[in-house]
This record gives C-alpha cells, structure tokens and sequence, in this order.
C-alpha cells in the first residue's frame, strides 16, 4: 500500500481528496435520504376524545340533520351531514318544497361562518379606543338589562331603537314582542327588500304578501330586471323550476326574454335580452299591456281596465327605452300568442326613484295576460316590514337631539349594506348605549359599545317562512345541528334573558326559558290556530326529522287575488340623484350569486368564488361597455374613480358588452372596514355611493337611482380573474369575427 | 507492481481514462450519494420514526389488554358497527377507575381525572392512518372476523402502543389487495370499494 504515497498513483486512482467527495457525496445522500424520509412522514394527527359522548353518538357514522339555511331570506332547507358532532357538510333538502335537493354556493359556504377564525367567541365590551375585550354574558346582560328596567318604569321605551332585518320567524316576533312590550321602535333594514314589490302585489293583486311566480307551468317568461337564477329571491328554487320551464312540461321549451340595462345571469340565459334605458321598465309594461288590451279589445279586460290612461304607445314606448321598435312588436306578439305567460319585475327596475309604479304596472301586464292566478298565485299571506327611509331619517334625527338611549342592532349591518348618505353612523356615535347581536365583528358590530357574540344558525332553534314562498303553507324549522362551538346565545336567548332580567311588562312578554321552548311554544299556538287535532309533540318530532312543515291552501286561499283592482297608472319619468351634466352615468348595482349584500364576503369559500359572468375573484370592479371605454380611454385594469353625490369609491374597469353605454355596473358586497380577516379591507362598496333617496311611494331606499362620474386616475392593477379574454380573437366560433 | 504500475501508466497514457476520470469520479459520487439516500431514508424509518409517539397519558394496553384480558371492544366498542373504532370516552377509562382506588394516585391516573375534572376530551396521537383518499371501514373487517392484531399487531403485548415498521409497509395497497384475493372479499378488488 506504499503505492498509494507515490505522486503517480494518488494522482491516478485514490487522493486524499477524492476520499473525502466521496464521503461528502455519501453523506449529503444520506442527510437527503433522512429529509425525504422526515418530509414523507404523515403528520401527527390527534384523536380527541369525547368527555361523555351523548347515547346515539357513534363515530365515524354520519348523521343528517334536516334544517334551515339562514344565508338569505329564501328560506330553502337543508341537510347538514354531522360526524363526531360537527358539522361537515350541506346538502339541499330534497324533501323541501323551495329548494327540493338544490344549495346554492352561498349556502355550500356557509359552514365557513360556523368554523370561520374570525367568529366571536363571547361577548365583548368596547374598551373605548376602537378595541374590544372579552367578557361575560353576566357582566354584558348586567350593562343592559338595568336600562331597560328603569326606561319601562318611565314609560321611555321609546328611546330604544331596535335595527333588524325583515324575515319572518319565530325569532322576529320574539323581537316583535320585546319591542312591543318595551314600546321600542323597530327599524327592519335590508338594501334589497321587497316593500316595492309588495305595494305592487296589493294594488293590483289585491294580496297582501309576495305573489308565488310559477315559472315552471309557464311557456313564456318575461323578466324586468329579476335575476332570478342569479340573486333575486330564490335562485335556487327558481332555478329549479327554470329547469321544468326550459324542459317543456307543457309541451315545448319555455322562451325567456330579459329586460335589464346591464347582463345579468339570467339575461345571459334568456333567449331575448332587451336593454331598456334605466328607469323605463314600467313604461315598457304598460305599453305592452295597453296594445295587449288593443289587440283582445274592450270585452277582455278587466272592469275598469278598458283604457290605460297615459300609456305610450309601443313606438314611443320603444323611443323612451331606447330599444328598438320591431323588438317590441315582436314581444307584444310574442306574449299575445302564449298560452301561460307570466312577467316578472324586481331587481334594479323595482329599485328606481318610480319603482312602485314600475313594479305595479307588470304585475298589471300580468292581470291583462290572465297570469294573475295561473301563473301568478297566491301564496302563504304574508307582508314582511320594511322600514322607509322616513323612518331611518326619524331615528336619525332622534339620535341626534339625543333622544335615543340605546339601540340594539339584531343580525344585519346597514353600516355596510346601507349608504353612509342616511347618517346612521353618525347616529350611532351619539346613542348612548349600542349592543350590536352578531357573530362576527361586522362594520356595524364593531362601532358598538357591546357586541354580543350569537351562535351560527346551526346552532340554535328558530323558524322561517320562505320570503318568495311555494304557493303552499309551508315553515321550516331550524334546529341545532351540533353543540354549540363557543360562549354565545342566539337572539331570541338573548332577547328572552333581557326581558327575564328587566322584569315587569318585558318578563311577562316572554316567560320563555330559551330558543327551544320558545321555538315550541310558538309551533305549538299555530297548530293551535291551525285547528290541527293530532299529537303536537310527535307532530313536532315529524317536523324535526322532515325540516319543513307543509299543507296544501286552505279552501279559499286559492283565489286570494281580489279582481276590483284599478287600473295602473302611467309611471312617472325616471329620476335620478345627481345632474345628468355632472354625473352622466346611471349606476347599476348589482348582487353576486355568493357575496350578495355582503354576507359572503366573511366565508373565504364565497371570496375564492369567480363571479360567473365575470369571472373575478376576491375583488370589485366598474362595469363600463367598451364603447364608454374607448371614449374615456379605459382598458381592462384601469383604475378609475367613480364618484356620486353621496360619495367616491375607486375600483378597476372591467370592460363589458352586456352593460348601456349610458350605465356603468358595480357588484355589491365587498368593501367591509371590519367583518373579519376575509372581508376587511377587500375590494370597495358602491353601497357608499348611494344617494339617500326613496322610491316615491313606499319610501323604500331606491339603490337603483343615483348617477355617478367616472374619472380615470391613471393607476393600473392586475384584476384576479380566471378566464383570459371574452373575445374569439377573430376564431368566429359564434357568429362573425368582432372588431376587437 | 512495477509492472501493474506500468500497465496502468500504459493505459493513463493513452489518455482515455485521463479524459474520463473526472466524469468516472462524478458517477462514483453519485452512485454513493443514492446509496446514501437509501440509507439515510432506512435509518430514518427505523431510528427517527414516529410510530411510537408519546401520547398525552401515558397508557398501557399491556396492562389493559394484556395482564387484565379486557377485549378490545369494550373500550374501542364501535369497531364492529361504524368505519372507524373509536377512542373511549374519558366517561369509559372513569367508569372503571373510580372503583380502582389503588391505582388512584399513580401519575397517569391523576391525569385522567384532571381531563375527567376540566370536561375535556383527551387528545391521544393517531397512530393507525390510511391516506385520505382511501375509506378503511372498520365494521366489514371486524364483522368479517379479521382480529385486530391483522394490522395493529399485538397491541396487547406494548406498553406504548407503536405502529410497526412492516406494519408501516404492510398497510399499503398491495397488502389489503393480496388478502382480499385470498379471502375473495365480494367486491374485493373493485377500486371504488375503497377510493370513493
């Protein structure tokens, strides 16, 4: 081995050198082979056990929970598959006579609300600078309770303001009944609510409620700005009976005509889109129903209804729309010819400064088509509240001479669905005392002094009649899926240990221990009034398992709708807040199939969702047709300051085809200044843009009427999208090549 | 060797060898840092592995299943009706412990009752996994009279339970695969049986 010190051989075989690469190289191998082998591994997983597991409790066996989805006020019922005693995932109800089977991605999401990081965990008190910190319900039904005692022994209840939203359950009138035996006011707020619509269903229909549309027994359907298979009311149960309306249960395939001023889903599926001028919708009906009333002659119509004074003719009817005139013919022929049609109107054209009167006179089409009791039937009577925007000034101006002691803000958050122009921040600050009941620190939540932390709706007893209904009785019940995660209560525990420890009027008003038996107590007095003669406790167990309690219409409730309605008349011209010369757009809001108002945005599933026409995600956007575009010089990604009366958002341009030139478009939801780590900060609210300004009938917020300006700052982003271009980039896949 | 040195000197000066040596020695770096790999991802398996984590309470099927011959089924009792077996409730370990007065104060014990006292559950480490795209059902196999030691080995034999290397290998797809060819499980070797 003395070869080896010999300067030939170590330079031909073995140095020292090479000894050691060569270990290196081993070593290194072996330092990767242990990391892969650490990277492999599955990480520990813990196997928590229960502490005394309840009697049916088995793991590993799924168990469905029929219940209620709470997401909107469709009121459409579900299954939650519970394992190990949460909750894992939601299903459709088959048995639902709203939804039957379907969710949509709004309600899919929702269980993000129940496990979301964000969530209150218990109550929590304003620390006076902006934070909170933890408390208890002793010490926060301790800072309220006393109040209301000392203001119902002075007869000031009326210093207390209640802000809530319009459903209708059992949990409401339990807020109804607190109010009501405090003397409180009630203010029942939503963006989109259906006050336009039901003043219309009354005058015409003479029905106090929302009509139930049967779009599934139609041949012909012609909607007035409601997306109905994308935000309006119920999409899923109306895109359910899209389904049959499109299948041709009568024969042959339905035929959807759309009129809107901006695309929506349902316009991109309707075989007609007409995109009327903003405001001309109602214009637009009476016309039809004027040459409609033409064509059948006088015999047809109903009483009274011979003439329709101050209806345009279908020319002059097309000139104000800005439609084209052949277009109209086609469609009064169109509606002339159809065996079961039924119209629609909802959306922006039920939210102009004129939309009572636009919305009454499509419900009048209707009546002139013979729809009213075919295809437009009664329903479950029922006329949710909505508050008018005289209402909130009222509580506005109360909060300012500092008449307003406390406010108690029950699951809604106008400060973000509602335009700042109404003042209800301002009015807030100079209350007293607000407790805000919500299980998310929303924007309202966290300018109150207490926020009491609520549970999910999986959590807690309450019930709900679906807003846009079955033409049948139906109430589904919500029931507790799992236990609670963490230390809240739902409102109505809330609102019955108030009125518990308050005492007098409040205690007698709701003697109640919690949610369940009040929940109860309540089904048992309708089985009561109903006059049902079975068991109430196995009628209850049924009703548990199925979720939803139905019957037929009672014997006459089917013909509800009084045939002595007047005649509509002529609506007025559109009007819009702000000068045309200044703001030369008219600005479209729109709601998303998940984010809606806003109560998506918290649910990381919903801002991961592309909006389907779009295609953008986590985001806001303007709206502009490329013909505005290019005149303003705006490409895709420009940031453009669009600005109104009440207020100045900046967002990207999104040039888009199905948008007048003459309206620019904005999705509603984002632009959350708490609410959570998803929803804070996220994109901007056209919500803040709005002019106070009310529908000139029912003084509802017409979230359709404001004119904005667009000013280009000149900033460019990249928008989070998943589709490339709309374009056929000169392919002609549909038609001929477009120009761009 | 003058000779073999030579020969070796003949054939560096034919510069063959000359010109391959650095890629020759690249290669023989590279075959050891494999080797090496395997090594260290075998030594990894066997030294550094978790199949035997230490667990919250530090419990002993010797003891339980062993010494005192409780089945496996009283405390796991779900194996044969649900997919998975279950951990006992901490309600199970008590209602047998507070009977058992003379082990009361040994330390694991206290502990147990501190989770029974605080009402919380306790979290044992998981040592049995299938992946998550595969659903292993517990009940089929229990019903079909396979013994718990098939996959989990004589648990009732460890003071700490651990999941053992070959066991580690064994509960991969060609093992399930080779025993439901044997026993001609119904539905056996259908793939949607187990990924669905």
């Amino acid at each position: 081995m003395a070869a080896t010190a010999s300067p030939a051989t170590t330079d031909a075989m073995l140095s020292r050198r090479d000894i050691f690469k060569y270990l290196a190289g081993g070593g290194v191998g072996v330092g990767t082979g242990l990391l892969l082998g650490e990277v492999n591994q599955r990480p520990l997983e813990t196997l928590l056990s229960t502490h005394i597991p309840p009697e049916d409790f088995s793991p590993g066996m799924d168990t469905w929970y029929n219940t209620l989805c709470r997401m909107c006020p469709a009121g459409c019922g579900i299954s939650v598959r519970v394992r190990e005693g949460r909750a894992k995932k939601i299903e459709g109800n088959p048995g639902h006579p709203v939804n039957r089977g379907g969710t949509c991605a709004l309600g899919q999401a929702s269980l993000n609300a129940l496990y979301n990081p964000d969530r209150l965990r218990s109550p929590m008190r304003s620390d006076g600078e902006g934070g909170f910190v933890e408390s208890s319900w002793d010490e926060a039904l301790e800072a309220i309770a006393p109040r209301l005692g000392a203001m119902q022994s002075a007869g000031m209840g009326g210093r207390t303001w209640i802000l809530t939203g319009g459903s209708l359950s059992s949990g409401e009138e339990a807020l109804d009944k607190f109010g009501e035996a405090l003397g409180a006011n009630i203010l029942r707020l939503g963006l989109d609510t259906p006050a336009t619509e039901l003043a219309a269903a009354k005058a015409i229909y003479g029905f106090n409620g929302l009509p139930h549309y049967d779009i599934a027994k139609a041949d012909l359907v012609v909607s007035f700005g409601a997306d109905f298979l994308g935000a309006w009311r119920s999409p899923v149960g109306y895109s359910k009976a899209y389904g049959e309306f499109r299948e041709g249960g009568g024969g042959h395939r339905g035929y959807l005509v759309q009129v809107e001023s901006r695309m929506s889903l349902t316009g991109v599926n309707a075989d007609e889109w007409l995109p009327a001028r903003p405001g001309t919708e109602g214009a637009l009906a009476l016309a039809l129903a004027a040459e409609l009333l033409g064509r059948s002659g006088p015999d047809a119509a109903p009483a009274g209804w011979e003439d329709l004074p101050g209806a345009l003719s279908l020319d002059e009817a097309a000139a104000l729309a800005d439609l084209p005139a052949e277009r109209l013919h086609a469609l009064a022929e169109r509606l002339a010819s159809a065996k079961t049609p039924l119209v629609l109107g909802g959306g922006a054209a039920g939210a102009g400064a004129n939309a009572t009167e636009t919305l009454t006179c499509v419900a009048a089409l209707n009546r002139v088509l013979g729809a009213a009791g075919t295809t437009v039937r009664p329903n479950l009577a029922h006329a949710p509240r909505y508050s008018a925007l005289s209402e909130i000034e009222e509580f506005v101006a109360g909060a300012a001479n500092g008449e307003v002691s406390l406010v108690i803000v029950a699951g809604v958050d106008p400060l973000h669905d509602l335009p700042d122009s109404l003042g209800l921040r301002g009015a807030l600050d100079r209350a007293e005392l607000v407790v805000a009941l919500d299980s998310f620190p929303s924007d309202t939540a966290s300018a109150a002094d207490w926020i009491l932390a609520t549970d999910t709706f999986f959590e807690t007893w309450d019930d709900d009649i679906s807003l846009p209904g079955t033409g049948k009785l139906s109430v589904t019940l919500q029931q507790p899926v799992q236990k609670r995660l963490y230390d809240t209560l739902s409102v109505t525990d809330i609102v019955l240990r108030l009125a518990q420890r308050s005492g007098g009027a409040l205690a007698e008003a709701l003697p109640h221990e919690d949610a369940e038996a009040y929940t109860r107590s309540e089904w048992a007095t309708a089985w009561t009034n109903l006059g049902i003669q079975d068991d109430f406790d196995a009628g209850f167990r049924q009703v548990q398992q199925q979720g939803v309690w139905v019957a037929d219409l009672a014997e006459g409730m089917a013909d509800q709708f009084s045939a002595e309605a007047a005649a509509p008349a002529a609506p007025p011209e559109p009007q819009f807040a702000g000068d045309a010369s200044e703001y030369p757009f008219v600005l479209h809001p729109f709601q998303t199939p998940g984010l809606r108002e806003g109560k998506g945005a918290r649910l990381p599933w919903i801002q991961e969702l592309p909006d389907p026409q779009t295609s953008v995600a986590y985001g806001s956007w303007v709206e502009v047709n490329p013909a505005t575009a290019d005149g303003l010089d705006l490409r895709d990604g420009d940031v453009v300051e669009v600005s109104s009366q009440a207020g100045t958002v900046t967002a990207p341009v999104l040039r888009y085809p199905g948008v007048r030139p003459d309206v620019i478009a904005m999705p509603l939801g984002q632009g959350h200044q708490a609410n959570g780590r998803y929803a804070q900060g996220r994109g901007v609210n056209p919500a803040s843009l709005l002019a106070a300004r009310g529908d000139d009938i029912t003084g509802a917020l017409a979230w359709a009427a404001t004119r904005v300006a667009l000013r280009k700052t000149g900033e460019r982003v990249r928008m989070t999208k998943t589709s490339g271009v709309s374009r056929t980039l000169g392919r002609q896949i549909l038609g001929p090549a477009d120009e761009h | 060797m003058i000779a073999r040195r030579q020969g070796l000197e003949l054939f560096v000066s034919i510069g063959v060898f000359e010109a391959a040596r650095p890629v020759i020695k690249g290669l023989i770096i590279a075959v050891l840092a494999i080797i090496g790999a395997y090594i260290g991802h075998w030594a990894h398996g066997a030294i550094l592995n978790d199949y035997t984590p230490l667990q919250p309470i530090e419990f002993s099927h010797e003891v339980h299943a062993g010494e005192n011959e409780i089945s496996c089924e009283y405390c796991h009792s779900w194996a044969g009706r649900s997919a998975t077996a279950g951990v006992p409730s901490v309600e199970t370990c008590v209602g047998c412990h507070k009977g058992l007065t003379e082990v009361r104060d040994t330390p694991e014990v206290v502990k147990l009752f501190d989770y029974w006292e605080r009402g919380e559950g306790i979290p044992w480490v998981k040592i049995h996994d299938t992946p998550d795209f595969v659903h292993f059902r517990h009940k089929p196999h229990i019903r079909g009279g396979v013994e718990c030691q098939t996959c989990h080995g004589p648990v009732e034999e460890m003071a700490r339970v651990t999941r053992r290397v070959d066991l580690n290998e064994n509960l991969r797809m060609p093992w399930c695969i080779d025993c439901h060819t044997e026993e001609d499980v119904a539905n056996g070797r259908d793939c949607l049986t187990c990924h669905y």
